[in-house]
């Protein structure tokens, strides 16, 4: 009988556990949404043959690359902090990276993607992978908003952007907008 | 004890009694000892599929009646719903745990749908905040979160979810630019609940299908997780792999039907379907030490795991072959001396031509279908014999179109085999002739 008490007691902290996983990742986002600062990233059209499409928009932020400071070293796969800049359209702009988590600015975490190198093998612009590329919708409306997302892009030149809550770190895509107008309500008007 | 010899044993209790050696009382009390024969009777056997199956199906369908993102939902709300399936498992967990625990249905099904909701409430939250397909970290959090159900519920179905899941992450995160060596520790982290249960009863279908999932699973963890700086190692690896896992299904009771012995199945399996691809040459080109590759993006301590791999597996292999050769069982060592044969060929590849070790892999598999043949025969199982006839009909028929080789070596080649059958038919019949005699 003591042996099922402990049981029990295993078996509540598990669930506990269990709870408590999901209960954390609402919270940090709820927190980032909250609190953090809004910043606007353009995008760029996608490729229309990804496999994975139907309840969401694959949305692809405009990445030019970072340069790397001078004597700095960084390798494909490297886990590093990107520090976020407001431009003079009001654009994001993602400034430098750094191997340390910064203070007092607007970051994110991820890792370096690809980069390009010098003749000497030395990395001189890091492209990150952006943790901010899919934007959920319901099933009916997403390819209906991946369609007019590309559209507008391609043939209309229209403005895409999503806006992005970026506190301590974490980041959570908060809208996807067609020229200043949220997509869902885009698609409703036109 | 098994199934099997309860069934025997309850078969003897009434000659036994009619013999005066028990009494009608001992043949009752041994059978309220031994318990059901048949593993429960059919219809329990049935309850318990169907249980698991309806609460693997429900939990299913719950996952895609929610992943339909219901647009006009608010936020707060959809995160609440996010965790009722969460919620809801656990209370069927809890209910089978406090009242149910006896019963193999609700505790497989109860666990296997409360990890199920793991999986939901965590994609649905995804879901919500936009957080994009991180899938690795998402399938390593759902599997770990799940395996405590495992052992806690004694559960074989979300046990076999665990290894293919976790086999998942391998893939996930060996494409993701990164290693899969964590895979191991999360696989040990399973074995001593497999290990539990085989214990318990090597044919129950707990054991008997988590063995299967084990044998499969590792088979695919080995190409997924290996770093590949070696080339040509994996035929060490595979061959290492395939002969241990035959001769260490061979360890016990072998009156069981195939099925019953999952590891003997896909070993035997394995070793014919590879030592066939090994009997080509393109395998063995450009491998070993002299094309060790040293660029970027091959992790070099992943590789001197590939390595220990080789190594155990090898070892492994060689002290049950070891053991079987103790037992005189030569038609075992034969099937299971694959990891010898190939680990010599690779490396024999290193200073020789390629060709020279096909032939001795084509001379091994063509010694195999021989010696089944011959086995069968002995054996008086068609079976058997058909099987060794299939094994050397294969590799003719392959050989026949295989155009690397010459027309001429290819003729000769096929002259001798064919003399070498008729010669065996003449010595076989002389044999029997003197027989006859006697």
């Amino acid at each position: 009988m003591k042996n099922r008490k402990w049981m029990f007691v295993l078996l509540m902290s598990l669930f506990v556990i269990q709870l408590s996983v999901p209960a954390y990742m609402i919270g940090n986002r709820e927190m980032t949404l909250r609190y953090g600062k809004q910043f606007k990233f353009k995008a760029e059209p996608i490729d229309p043959f990804d496999a994975f499409r139907g309840r969401y928009v694959e949305v692809n932020i405009r990445n030019e690359g970072i340069d790397v400071a001078e004597g700095e070293k960084y390798m494909t796969g490297d886990r590093v902090f990107v520090l976020l800049e407001t431009d003079a359209q009001g654009f994001a702009l993602m400034k430098s990276i750094s191997k340390e988590r910064p203070k007092g600015t607007d970051y994110f975490e991820t890792r370096i993607y690809y980069g390009s190198f010098k003749e000497d093998g030395v990395m001189d612009k890091a492209y990150v992978r952006i943790p901010f590329s899919r934007y959920y919708m319901e099933e009916s409306l997403a390819p209906k908003a991946e369609e007019e997302y590309n559209r507008s892009i391609r043939e209309q030149n229209k403005e895409v952007y999503v806006t992005v809550r970026v506190r301590n770190g974490s980041t959570v895509l908060e809208g996807l907008f067609i020229e200043g107008v949220r997509v869902e309500e885009y698609l409703k008007k036109y | 004890m098994s199934r099997k010899n309860i069934k025997w044993l309850y078969e003897e209790i009434p000659g036994l009694i009619s013999k005066g050696i028990l009494t009608e009382e001992d043949g009752e009390r041994l059978r309220s000892f031994y318990g059901e024969a048949e593993g429960g009777n059919g219809l329990k056997t049935v309850l318990t599929v169907f249980g698991i199956l309806g609460a693997i199906l429900i939990g299913a369908g719950i996952i895609l009646i929610l992943a339909k993102n219901w647009s006009e939902m608010p936020r707060g709300v959809r995160t609440v719903v996010s965790f009722i399936p969460l919620l809801s498992g656990q209370g069927l967990a809890l209910y089978t745990y406090m009242k149910r625990s006896e019963s193999i249905a609700w505790r497989e099904g109860s666990a296997s749908f409360l990890m199920i909701s793991i999986g939901t409430a965590i994609s649905l939250i995804g879901q919500t905040y936009n957080i994009p397909g991180d899938f690795d970290g998402f399938v390593l959090t759902w599997m770990l979160l799940a395996l405590p159900l495992v052992y806690l519920f004694g559960a074989a179905i979300p046990g076999i979810f665990y290894m293919v899941g976790i086999t998942a992450w391998a893939a996930a995160a060996q494409g993701n630019n990164g290693n899969a060596l964590l895979f191991w520790v999360l696989l040990v982290l399973v074995v001593p609940f497999i290990y539990g249960k085989v214990r318990e009863d090597i044919y129950s279908n707990s054991a008997v299908f988590l063995r299967w999932a084990l044998a499969g699973v590792l088979c695919a963890a080995i190409g997924i997780s290996l770093e590949k700086v070696l080339p040509g190692l994996w035929i060490v690896v595979y061959s290492g792999y395939f002969s241990t896992l035959y001769l260490t299904g061979l360890q016990k009771h072998d009156e069981a039907a195939w099925w019953q012995q999952p590891f003997k199945t896909v070993g035997a399996l394995g070793i014919l379907i590879f030592s066939f691809l090994l009997t080509y040459e393109w395998p063995w080109k450009n491998i070993g030490w002299n094309y060790y590759r040293h660029s970027e993006g091959f992790n070099e301590a992943a590789g001197y795991f590939d390595l220990i791999i080789a190594a155990a597996v090898i070892l492994i292999a060689l002290s049950m072959l070891y053991k079987i050769l103790k037992r005189k069982d030569y038609f075992s060592a034969a099937y299971g001396s694959l990891a010898v044969v190939s680990t010599i060929g690779f490396v024999l590849a290193q200073y020789t031509d390629p060709v020279a070790v096909t032939i001795i892999l084509n001379l091994y598999l063509f010694g195999l279908g021989i010696y089944t043949v011959v086995k069968g025969i002995g054996d008086m199982k068609l079976g058997t014999t058909n099987g060794g006839m299939l094994i050397i009909a294969l590799l003719a028929v392959i050989r026949f179109f295989d155009y690397d080789i010459e027309y001429l070596v290819r003729g000769i080649a096929f002259i001798l085999a064919g003399a070498g059958f008729l010669a065996c038919n003449v010595v076989l019949l002389r044999k029997r002739g003197k027989k006859n005699e006697k």
